[in-house]
């Protein structure tokens, strides 16, 4: 072995850690906060501090996606580094936690299904992020009954009660409603419209605290979403507000809650229609265009496009 | 022959629609400029926005990037600003940026998230 083949062994041993480091998140993502950062004129080794945040995710087997997402969230609405910081520190911590939790349900307790789901750990974390404690949700599991709930509507069932939670309602009343729904065999998109309606509803929920009670016999009775709240749909009522913004509401509520809000479905009346042209695809330089390739370049990322970084999606 | 009395009400009706149609025409009347809840039709959701003196509108969120030149919406109507933007079924959140710079809350959404950075996400939910 030749001097230069030492020396050129040498070399790709010393690049080795720094190739892996690099390529274990997303190329493309390092590479849009990296512009982002610049474009806000951050130095680069402020924005690698939050990258490690992101890295250490990844190393501790922690679905790195929402992390990205919102550090790109923050350098886009113009958060400074330090800014953001604490808030990816706490959502590794969330997701971390909410894996924890989830191996809890599956191992012994309340659930069934052992196999790591990132999805479930998303919507856990997203959970706990929004108010939910760890000691809730295992509360929630006991609630759903033994064997009957698995790691994913256990992280449906918690993010549903955590809109509950931000309604105004206690946990400990939630837990019933929610744990019920579990029982009836509620899919994860109508716990989270379960969760939605009430939060929608919240002045009823605070204004009457047997209104909650209410719907859970209905839950009992095996009634889904729709139709348990069917009856203010067609009197118009909705107290929330219809989906309206309301921060005098907002103000209100948080005595109990810190994440008070009223949603719900608005006018959903039409309008001109223009799709929209993404700029992105034609930066991109891709030949075809359209929605099918938006989407398609959406999923390339992270197989489940929607509610990227909020493990949104349900069925 | 019409009565004087009859001639006075008419009147009076007839200078309450003139004024109704002024007010609605020529300020950003919430009669005419009710904020519209994003909602599906052919192709994705339709996003819209009322904003008066905007020059631009895009909506930005967790399907984009939070890229402020993705996905520009069309000016319609006087103040109204709306475009499809094609997203896939779930939770997604977002907001608005007008002129390229203001971030506005949605005046409308199917709830609502904390972001973290002091203001409020909206959420859109598609099926």
């Amino acid at each position: 072995m030749n001097r230069w083949q030492v020396w050129l062994i040498g070399l790709v041993m010393a690049s080795v850690p720094q190739v892996s480091h690099a390529a274990s998140l997303p190329t493309k993502d390092v590479q849009d906060i990296n512009q982002l950062g610049q474009a806000r004129g951050h130095a680069s080794e402020s924005i690698n501090r939050l990258l490690e945040h992101a890295q250490q995710a990844i190393e501790q087997g922690l679905p790195e996606r929402p992390i990205m997402n919102k550090i790109k969230e923050g350098l886009a609405k113009g958060a400074s580094p330090e800014r953001i910081q604490p808030v990816v520190r706490d959502m590794v911590r969330n997701l971390r936690d909410a894996r924890e939790v989830l191996q809890d349900a599956a191992s012994g307790g309340s659930g069934q299904g052992g196999t790591d789901n990132s999805r479930a750990t998303e919507v856990m974390a997203e959970a706990l992020g929004r108010g939910v404690t760890v000691d809730e949700v295992r509360s929630l599991g006991r609630s759903g009954g033994k064997g009957r709930v698995n790691q994913e509507t256990l992280a449906f069932g918690a993010k549903g009660l955590a809109m509950t939670k931000e309604a105004g309602v206690p946990g400990t009343e939630g837990i019933p409603v929610i744990g019920e729904a579990l029982r009836q065999g509620f899919r994860t998109n109508e716990l989270l419209d379960l969760g939605r309606e009430i939060k929608k509803h919240g002045n009823e929920f605070r204004a009457d605290r047997n209104r909650i009670q209410e719907v859970k016999k209905a839950v009992e009775r095996g009634e889904r979403p729709g139709k348990i709240f069917e009856r203010d749909r067609q009197s118009g009522s909705g107290k929330g507000g219809g989906g309206r913004e309301s921060r005098t509401e907002d103000r209100e509520s948080s005595k109990k809650s810190d994440h008070e809000r009223s949603g719900g479905n608005g006018d959903r009346s039409g309008g001109d229609r223009d799709r929209i042209e993404s700029r992105e695809q034609i930066d991109r330089g891709r030949e075809s265009r359209g929605s099918s390739d938006f989407r398609r370049d959406r999923g390339d990322r992270g197989g489940d496009s929607s509610g990227r970084g909020r493990g949104g999606r349900d069925d | 022959m019409c009565s004087r009395e009859s001639i006075t009400s008419c009147f009076f009706v007839v200078v309450a629609v003139a004024v109704f149609w002024l007010l609605a025409a020529c300020t950003s009347s919430p009669l005419l400029t009710l904020p519209v809840s994003p909602h599906q039709v052919e192709g994705g959701v339709e996003f819209s926005l009322v904003h008066s003196g905007a020059q631009s509108v895009a909506v930005v969120g967790d399907f984009n990037d939070w890229s402020r030149s993705s996905h520009l919406l069309a000016r319609k109507d006087g103040d109204r600003w709306s475009g499809v933007v094609p997203l896939s079924s779930g939770e997604h959140v977002f907001m608005f940026v007008v002129n390229g710079e203001q971030w506005v809350v949605p005046p409308v959404a199917d709830d609502y998230v904390e972001d973290g950075f002091g203001q409020k996400n909206g959420v859109v939910v598609v099926r």
